[in-house]
């Protein structure tokens, strides 16, 4: 089945806090991080206007045209979101940078749909958009629940682009993904960042958050700690 | 209005849910708080949330108050919906006085499955537990989630039929998510937070620190949510002033379909079916009947 999913966003960011926090494993009571809504694992129940709005924002450029247009729609209707929700002088406070993609930019699914969106978003303004980041090797997507790289290989992969930070100087960085999982994607980019100037600010904003199902989360919580060596 | 601040700033606009319930539990311990006193304060300003009506600092007390609570009843998972802000469902905005904030627990996901409301009497006939018992089952075998509000008989039987036959139940309380009522429900409450979707709007604070004379209003207050979150409601059996009676009259005033068992309408004591059928209820004999009303 595809539908469009929810056609706009809230007005307002949600923050992560105490509430939520717990299903992001990487995030710390120090990260500031903030989406529209939240995705569900799947489960097989409903199917939420919001899940369906992510399945066709991730759709893979090699799919079918027919699945594309969809995903065009997705990213329009997150781009408009995004417009509304967070005022001209703060998006031009910030530089934004698209945590990178999985893929490398000559594999046939290396997929820009982040700063393609931020781009969207923020035409005709005077807003710092920077691909700071880009992987050394093409890796699989992290999606769900499944979490199958360690932070520390995907620091390793993980390269920051010095002419790009050269260029200018950053200001404020919000780092932008489409679905906020454990939090290990946005840890990386954030601890690859600090090596270069440890005192920038460092937000993310993400289109959703991943909220678990009450029945995997003990379980998933217990290999993360078993994966990570934590109590 | 009493708006205290509304900055344009990202990380101040933001919706932070445990100061949202803080400043959601500290507006209702105001004098003369009311889902409609609530409800007409955000009308006048669509785009507020609790939290510009509340200082910071008494939002995080009335907050603590509440987090401190839910953490004694033993409740390590929750979420809040905020009007305004992430997955609260716009179909909510349909009651007379919407809801500003609502807490669960269990699968939200389970919302945006097709849903149905059966309630009733409390105190069911024999034929009566029968009746939603069986339209329970057959609900489930058409995969539509069952809702009901956790009260004993036609309720319970209900929420404890769609979970033996394998399928989806949703609880929306008239109490907190920190208290159970009739406490015998307190076991099914659990596994249905556990496994499916507990709702309440009720603030835990003020609810904590009032008479059962003025929680008792929690009770019909939560059959308009439970209306605008269904696309219909069924009744199986009510008495003349049955709670259930609150739900039928919202269903209609929020464009949602209602359903009247035939049976209600055979009891010549009983006027409300008649009523309700006249202003749009839609009597029904059996669940084919009903199938077929879902199927258009």
């Amino acid at each position: 089945m595809t539908s469009s999913g929810r056609t706009s966003l809230p007005s307002r960011l949600t923050a992560i806090d105490e509430t939520t926090r717990g299903d992001h494993y990487y995030l710390a009571e120090a990260d500031r991080c903030f989406c529209f809504g939240e995705y569900f694992a799947d489960q097989g129940w409903g199917h939420s206007p919001t899940n369906q709005l992510i399945f066709n924002y991730k759709c893979k450029p090699t799919e079918k045209s027919a699945r594309l247009r969809w995903k065009e729609q997705a990213i329009a209707t997150i781009a408009a979101g995004l417009k509304a929700a967070i005022a001209r002088q703060e998006v031009e406070r910030h530089t934004w940078v698209p945590i990178p993609s999985s893929k490398l930019p000559d594999h046939p699914e290396y997929d820009d749909r982040i700063v393609k969106t931020l781009r969207r978003a923020f035409a005709g303004y005077d807003v710092d958009i920077r691909e700071l980041f880009r992987q050394s090797a093409s890796t699989d997507a992290d999606h769900g629940s499944s979490s199958r790289m360690t932070p520390e290989s995907l620091l390793e992969l993980l390269i920051v682009d010095h002419d790009a930070w050269d260029r200018a100087p950053p200001r404020p960085i919000i780092l932008f993904d489409d679905v906020l999982t454990t939090g290990k994607h946005f840890k990386a980019c954030e601890r690859r960042l600090r090596e270069i100037d440890p005192a920038i600010a460092i937000a993310g904003v993400f289109v959703a958050r991943r909220a678990l199902p009450r029945r995997i989360d003990d379980f998933e919580t217990a290999a993360l700690r078993s994966k990570a060596g934590r109590p | 209005m009493d708006l205290i601040s509304q900055a344009a700033d990202l990380e101040s606009r933001a919706v932070r849910p445990a100061r949202e319930l803080g400043a959601y539990e500290a507006l209702w311990c105001q004098e003369g708080a009311s889902f409609k006193t609530l409800a007409a304060k955000f009308r006048a300003q669509p785009d507020a949330i609790p939290s510009d009506f509340v200082a910071p600092a008494e939002a995080e007390r009335y907050g603590r108050a509440a987090l401190d609570a839910i953490r004694e009843a033993g409740i390590r998972h929750f979420g809040v919906r905020v009007q305004g802000a992430g997955e609260y469902p716009a179909r909510l905005l349909d009651a007379e006085h919407p809801v500003t904030l609502l807490y669960f627990q269990g699968n939200w996901d389970i919302t945006s499955t097709r849903c149905v409301a059966i309630v009733g009497t409390r105190r069911p006939s024999e034929e009566g537990m029968r009746r939603a018992a069986k339209l329970a089952r057959h609900f489930v075998q058409d995969n539509f989630t069952v809702v009901s509000g956790l009260a004993q008989g036609i309720d319970t039987i209900a929420h404890t039929t769609a979970i033996e036959a394998g399928g989806r139940t949703v609880a929306v309380l008239g109490t907190p998510i920190t208290t159970s009522y009739p406490p015998e429900n307190a076991e099914l409450q659990r596994r249905i937070a556990d496994e499916f979707l507990v709702i309440s709007q009720v603030p835990i604070v003020r609810y904590s620190r009032q008479h059962w004379t003025g929680n008792r209003l929690f009770f019909p207050a939560r059959n308009a949510t439970m209306s605008a979150l269904t696309e219909a409601t069924v009744i199986v059996e009510a008495g003349n002033t049955s709670g259930t009676l609150i739900q039928a009259r919202h269903a209609l005033q929020q464009g949602r379909r209602l359903f009247i068992l035939d049976s209600c309408f055979q009891n010549p004591e009983l006027r409300w079916p008649h009523k309700f059928l006249e202003r749009g209820a839609v009597r029904v004999k059996d669940y084919d009947e009903l199938r077929a009303h879902f199927a258009t």
